[in-house]
Formats: structure tokens, C-alpha cells, sequence
């Protein structure tokens, strides 16, 4: 009967002592800090798995004074999305008879700096700065058409996803528009002369934003289908027809 | 008495302790910035419009930045009239385009709705914009019995094109250049490429030519469907489409077996190209048919040593250009070296556009820098007797010419492509030269900006020349993708109003208008915009002046 109890006893001692302990693979390590001390060029350098050959294209192009002045948001194309961009002006230079671009430099500092405009604005906003854009109802939620740095249109804007509940006792769903996660999106204006019409820009999602350098914000543009200089077409053209080098 | 208390104090204890703290979260994310100028979605009044009057757009916020932003029509910087909170009126400025209003406020730039500027050019209100749309490129078109052939690389027109009644390359269309219910080429398509050239021979047959290599008469599926494989990127067809064909004598492999093996029914015109696209077929005083483009050989069929399912080939190596005589056999006295059996060198580049000169002399462009062996840059003529280079015609520029057209009123010849020099001159993309190869300086083509020139060609009408590429801008004034521009090369403003062209034209076909009483214009090419409308490679526009 005793043993019974102290059996009893233990075995409720034992839950009391390890029961609430908080497990160790739990590792809160807070609120991600997009805080980086330096320049936005510095931030840049400091990242070379992603960033080599954008930091090299912009030394080309003479810019990296552009990103280390006060107040700049750049919007950074990753590595592959210059590589993606090369390789299709590869092919449409080989259309156009001409031989195969294997560098960098071998393009001209103008073309670079023309396409890498688009990327760099003269104000510094983070994703709650930038009104709200949705593709799909464009009147009311535009986005801003903003000027870039060369005088290129662009539009920037957060899209608003819809929060979605679904109870699987029930079968029901329930949306609560524009009440989900944000992400910005920069979107390039082939024309200037089809403003309005969506269909006709080229938008490219933001996959990390509000990095936050000292002298403005960087926004991460996701690598899978972007192409650097937003139009294919126009920088093909460019490096095909008016590289002087 | 103390039970109550208890009682209560339990109670209480029961309510606040398992009371979860109703406390909302911080929103995740701040209110977003709400633009502070918006353009309401109503038409502005009015919604069409001369030049010189007042126009009025509903668009609220702008009294709060009176005098911190600027209107524009169409990159047009328009003057104020009057201005509310809830609208604005502004003076059409005289350079203004049919385009969108913008304001701009600092490094914002707010967009509003669309202003049609009338002017001297229409699309024809019995062109269905939305119907007489073909799937793919469209190269050139010529008349028919009720209308007109159109050809190119499409494969469907006006979404007509199924499987009992295929459209490939050439479609059937009414005067006003609609789709006809009669289809001469009904069941009868080429297959394997575009169809970039038909020539009519005599009264009543076409030689047809481009990049195919088979030709398929579909009789419903049913056993009389039948495919001509020996159509090596040429071929004669009567007006009403049949292929021109002729019974021939081959081998019979099977004489027990198949006693009627010995006959087959191929293409009468025997002989073609490999290797390569035509891009131009001409046809010459002597009744002959000078072809170029991008092939290596000439190809045809020796029937006498063929058998129904082994073809023997006759192929010559003769790049870029030939002569061929009405039955598809070549000429030997064309670009033919009787020493080497075979034509001159291949091009180092591609070819892109070619002429013939009234002297059957021919005048090719593209991308080349060699051709025949020779240095040539970018453009060469051939002598129309002999298929070799005349070297009389001094001419070269500084990079690819993509299109070239003649005027035979004017005896002019037009360049266009992404040169910027021509014999040394500076040119803009657009040259005027004269047939012995020298420029004529009365033709100055501006500077164009955001973009490239891809065709300019000569018309009747008023000698105006036509001009499309992917600019935006000629001589400073906004102009996107196509103009209208006078012999001398400056715009004429009355029509150019338009607004935004997109894409490349390959051909332009002018026709008399009996409505309007000046003419039409057929509008051929790469393009899905004509003045801010969705427009499907094909076009009918009116002159209104």
C-alpha cells in the first residue's frame, strides 16, 4: 500500500519536475534585424554569394557614388538575374550575327548604367511606405508610378494578400481581403504611352525587404523569373545594337 | 451565510481565472500610404477631340498642390485652366498625342485616362479590329478575285482556322480586308514555315514562296488528302489554289504488286532551295524568277531515278541567290560558276530585306559584312544578268539594315535598320539613297530616342514615308512606334495624332477608298497596338485628308 503511494508520489514529482520545461531545440532568436552598418554599396560588397557581379556592373557603370549618397532605396537584382539577362542577349545577338558576350565589361558602361537606373530611387521607403497595388483591381489600389533615377517610370507598390481560414470540420473558408502578408512589387512601364494598361508592364516580386543600410533601404527582388533591366527586349537591343565597346 | 461567501468568492475566482485577456495585437503592419491624387475612372469630357479646346478630367487632390505639380496629355505639358478639388481643365497643347493624362508631382507620377486626339488617320470603321486578327506575322498581301490574299506565318485569321478548313500562311479576305466565307486556299495549305512572297505568273497562277516545304491538300480527311513533299520553298499554284502538278515517270519498285507504281503526281515546279528561308521572290523582264534569301543549295528532283518512296536530289551549291526559269529548273547564267558548279560564296550574315530594281538589278540588306567572298557591308547589289556583284554600287554602312523599299515614281530607294552611318554620312536609321548607291541629302531623318527603327518604306500617297520601330520620341516630339513623315523627313503633324504603336511593320499596301475619297492603307507586320487599341498583325487605315 505504501509502495503504492510513493509510486504514485514519484511519478507526480517527476511530471511536476520535467513536464513544463521549455525544450532546448527552441531557439527564439526574436524579430529579424534588418539593420546593417555601412553603406548600401557596403551592404552589397558584403554580400558576394549574391551580389558579385551587381556590385562589379555597377563599379562599371560608375554608380556605386549613386548608392552611397543619403536617402536611396535600391531595389537589388540578385547574380542570376544579370546571368539570365545576359544569356538572352546572347541568343539574340547570335540572331543578329554577332558574337557571343563571355563578360561583363564587354558591355558598355552607358547600357549598364541606363538598365541599373531603374533599380535605384531618390528616397528612402521601406514596405509600409508604398500604397497598396493589386493587378488584378488596378484602379482602385494603382500602386505609385514613381521616377527612378535615369527619369524611367516605374511603379512600386504592396500587394495586400487576402487572409484565408479554412475550418476542416466545417468545410467553410473564410477571407478577409487584403488582411494577409504584404510584399512589394516593382514593376517596369515598357511604354509610357500604355500607363494603365498592367498587361504591358514587367513586374518583378520583392523577396526580402527593408534591409535597412545607413543611408536608405535595400529591396531584394526575387531571382526566379527576372531578367536585369526588367525588359528583355530593350537590353537585348541595346547590347546587340548600341554596345560601343 | 458563509456558504454564500464561499460560494461568491469560488464564483469570482471560476470568472477571473479562466478569463483569457482579450487583448488585441499590435497591427502587424502600419496603414499603407493612400496616393493623394486620384484620377477617377470616367472618361474625360470631352473623351475625343480636335486640337486647340479645353478638356476636362475628374481627378480630386490637386487644389491641395496647386502649383507644386504639371499636367501633361501624352508627354505634352498642358496649361491650366481651371482647377477644383474634384476636377481640372486644361488647354490641349498643340503638339499633343492621342495618350494618357498625367500629373506630376515631384518624383510621382500620376496616371489618368485615355484622350483620343483626332487627326488625319483612322482605323477604317469596316475593319473589324477585333475579328481580322491573324496568329502570327503577316508579310504582304496582293488582290484577289473578291478582295485579297493575305500571307505570312500565321496559322489561324479571325479564330476561323479547324481542321476541316486549316489556314496556314495565306487567308482569303474581303475588300475591306475581313474575312472572306470563300477560301480559294480552303483545305489547301503549306506546311513547314511562312509564306513570305507570292508573284502572279500569267493570268490565272502565283509562284509562291517562303520558308515551307510541303504542300497539303486536305479533302476533309477523307483518302483523297494528299501531302507534296517535293516543295522545296517554292511552288507555282493557280488563282484559286490548287498546286500546279504534272504526272511524272519514276521507278516502280513493285511492278507485280503495284502495277500503276511507275507514275506519281508531283509539284510542276520542280526546284527549290535547302539549307534556308526565301525571304524574296522577283520576277524578271525575261520571265524568269530571281530568288534570295538564306539558303545554302539549290534542290530539285531527278524523277527518272526516284522511286515513290526515294527521292534522288539535284542540289548545287548556290547561297543567298538564284535565278530560276518558270519550270523550277535554275539558270546556269545566274550567280553559277560552270568552273566550280556552284554560286558565289555564302553571306556572313543574314539576309534580311532585297528589292529589284526596273533593270532586274537587285539590291540586298541584312547583316552580312561579306558577301560572295567580297567586303560588303550590309548592303549589296547584284547585276539582274549575271547574279554577280555589281561593283559599281558604292554603299556601306555601320550595322544591320533590316528593311529596304523602292519607290518607282520617285526612283528612290529607302534604308532602314540600326545603322548610324551611311557612306560615311550620319544617318539616324533611315537613309534615302539613289540606285547607283549614292545618298540623297534632301531626305534628313531626325533623331529618334527610347528606341530602334525596324522598316520605313515609301507610299504613294502624298510621298509620304512610313516609318515603325520601337522609339519613342522623333526630332524631340512624342512620337511611339509608327509616323508619318514627309519626303524631306520631317513629321506632318495632321497625321500623326495617333497614339501608341507596337511592334514592326513588314509591309505597307496602299488602296484606293471610294467612302473617303483619299486612300487606304493596309498595315502589315509584328504588331499588337495601333493608336492605345489591341490590334492582331493586320490593320486597315484610312487617310481622312
Amino acid at each position: 500500500m505504501k509502495i503504492k503511494t510513493l509510486f504514485v508520489l514519484s511519478i507526480l514529482t517527476a511530471t511536476f519536475l520535467f513536464g513544463c520545461r521549455k525544450n532546448e531545440y527552441f531557439n527564439n532568436t526574436g524579430l529579424a534585424n534588418g539593420q546593417f552598418d555601412g553603406t548600401i554599396m557596403q551592404y552589397l560588397e558584403s554580400k558576394p554569394d549574391y551580389f558579385d557581379s551587381l556590385v562589379k556592373i555597377i563599379n562599371i557603370a560608375g554608380m556605386a557614388e549613386a548608392l552611397n549618397k543619403p536617402n536611396i532605396t535600391f531595389f537589388a537584382p540578385p547574380d542570376s538575374t544579370i546571368r539570365a539577362a545576359l544569356f538572352s542577349a546572347n541568343v539574340f545577338r547570335e540572331q543578329n550575327g554577332r558574337a557571343r558576350i563571355n563578360s561583363v565589361n564587354e558591355i558598355s558602361p552607358a547600357i549598364w548604367r541606363k538598365h541599373l537606373s531603374k533599380y535605384i530611387f531618390n528616397f528612402a521607403k521601406s514596405l509600409n511606405d508604398f500604397s497598396q497595388v493589386d493587378f488584378s483591381n488596378i484602379t482602385s489600389y494603382g500602386g505609385q508610378m514613381y521616377t527612378s533615377y535615369a527619369g524611367r517610370q516605374m511603379n512600386i507598390g504592396a500587394v495586400y494578400t487576402d487572409l484565408v481560414n479554412r475550418n476542416p470540420q466545417t468545410q467553410t473558408v473564410t477571407t478577409i481581403r487584403y488582411a494577409g502578408y504584404r510584399y512589394l512589387v516593382i514593376s517596369f512601364l515598357t511604354s509610357p504611352f500604355s500607363p494603365t494598361q498592367v498587361s504591358t508592364w514587367v513586374t518583378a516580386p520583392v523577396s526580402t525587404a527593408n534591409i535597412r543600410p545607413n543611408n536608405g533601404f535595400v529591396h531584394i527582388i526575387k531571382y526566379s523569373n527576372h531578367q536585369f533591366g526588367f525588359d528583355v527586349t530593350e537590353f537585348s537591343e541595346d547590347v546587340t545594337f548600341l554596345n560601343n565597346n | 451565510m458563509l456558504l454564500k461567501t464561499i460560494g461568491f468568492v469560488l464564483f469570482m475566482l471560476v470568472l477571473v481565472s479562466c478569463n483569457k485577456d482579450l487583448v488585441l495585437a499590435d497591427p502587424v503592419y502600419p496603414k499603407g500610404e493612400t496616393p493623394p491624387v486620384k484620377f477617377s475612372t470616367d472618361r474625360p469630357v470631352p473623351a475625343s477631340t480636335d486640337l486647340g479646346g479645353n478638356v476636362t478630367f475628374q481627378v480630386s487632390g490637386l487644389k491641395a498642390n496647386e502649383g507644386n505639380f504639371k499636367f501633361y496629355i501624352n508627354d505634352a505639358e498642358a496649361q491650366i485652366v481651371t482647377l477644383t478639388d474634384k476636377s481640372i481643365t486644361v488647354k490641349i497643347p498643340p503638339t499633343a498625342i492621342t495618350g494618357n493624362a498625367s500629373v506630376v508631382v515631384g518624383d510621382k507620377t500620376y496616371y489618368g485616362p485615355l484622350l483620343y486626339i483626332n487627326g488625319g488617320l483612322s482605323v477604317d470603321p469596316n475593319f473589324s479590329t477585333a475579328g481580322s486578327r491573324a496568329n502570327g506575322t503577316t508579310f504582304g498581301m496582293l488582290p484577289s478575285p473578291n478582295g485579297f490574299y493575305l500571307y505570312g506565318g500565321f496559322s489561324d485569321f479571325n479564330n476561323q482556322a479547324s481542321i476541316a478548313v486549316p489556314i496556314r500562311g495565306v487567308v482569303n479576305l474581303d475588300a475591306n480586308g475581313n474575312y472572306s466565307s470563300t477560301q480559294y486556299l480552303m483545305n489547301r495549305v503549306f506546311d513547314g514555315g511562312a509564306v513570305r512572297s507570292i508573284v502572279p505568273y500569267g493570268t490565272d497562277r502565283f509562284i509562291v514562296s517562303g520558308g515551307f516545304n510541303s504542300y497539303f491538300w486536305d479533302e476533309s480527311n477523307n483518302i483523297f488528302d494528299r501531302r507534296f513533299d517535293n516543295v522545296f520553298g517554292i511552288a507555282s499554284v493557280f488563282t484559286q489554289g490548287q498546286l500546279d502538278s504534272m504526272i511524272v515517270d519514276i521507278i516502280n519498285t513493285n511492278p507485280e504488286a503495284n502495277p500503276d507504281g511507275g507514275k506519281d503526281t508531283v509539284s510542276a515546279f520542280n526546284g527549290g532551295v535547302d539549307g534556308g528561308d526565301i525571304v524574296r521572290t522577283f520576277s524578271t523582264s525575261d520571265g524568269k524568277y530571281i530568288v534570295v534569301g538564306n539558303f545554302l543549295v539549290y534542290r530539285s528532283v531527278f524523277y527518272p531515278s526516284s522511286s515513290a518512296s526515294s527521292y534522288y536530289s539535284d542540289i548545287i551549291f548556290t547561297p543567298n541567290i538564284l535565278k530560276l526559269n518558270i519550270n523550277g529548273s535554275i539558270d546556269s547564267t545566274f550567280n553559277y560558276n560552270k568552273v566550280t558548279k556552284s554560286g558565289g560564296e555564302r553571306a556572313s550574315g543574314t539576309i534580311l530585306d532585297a528589292i529589284k530594281l526596273p533593270n532586274d538589278d537587285i539590291i540586298i540588306v541584312g547583316n552580312f559584312n561579306s558577301f560572295h567572298g567580297v567586303s560588303k557591308k550590309f548592303i549589296v547589289k547584284i547585276k539582274g544578268s549575271t547574279g554577280q556583284l555589281d561593283n559599281s554600287f558604292i554603299a556601306n554602312a555601320n550595322s544591320d539594315i533590316r528593311s529596304i523599299s523602292y519607290n518607282a515614281t520617285s526612283g528612290k530607294v529607302l534604308l532602314s535598320g540600326t545603322f548610324s552611318e551611311y557612306n560615311g554620312t550620319p544617318v539616324n536609321g533611315v537613309a534615302m539613297i539613289n540606285a547607283d548607291g549614292s545618298i540623297d541629302p534632301s531626305f534628313n531623318f531626325k533623331e529618334i530616342r527610347g528606341g530602334l527603327v525596324n522598316f520605313a518604306s515609301q507610299i504613294e500617297y502624298k510621298n509620304m514615308i512610313v516609318v515603325s520601330g520601337s522609339f519613342t520620341h522623333y526630332d524631340d516630339q512624342v512620337r511611339p512606334g509608327l509616323m508619318f513623315l514627309d519626303r524631306n523627313g520631317n513629321l506632318i503633324p495632321e497625321y500623326n495624332r495617333f497614339g501608341l504603336f507596337r511592334g514592326r511593320l513588314n509591309a505597307v499596301y496602299q488602296v484606293p477608298n471610294t467612302t473617303t475619297g483619299y486612300p487606304s492603307l493596309f498595315l502589315m507586320g509584328s504588331f499588337d497596338r495601333f493608336n492605345n487599341t489591341d490590334v492582331g498583325n493586320f490593320l486597315k487605315i484610312n487617310f481622312l485628308f
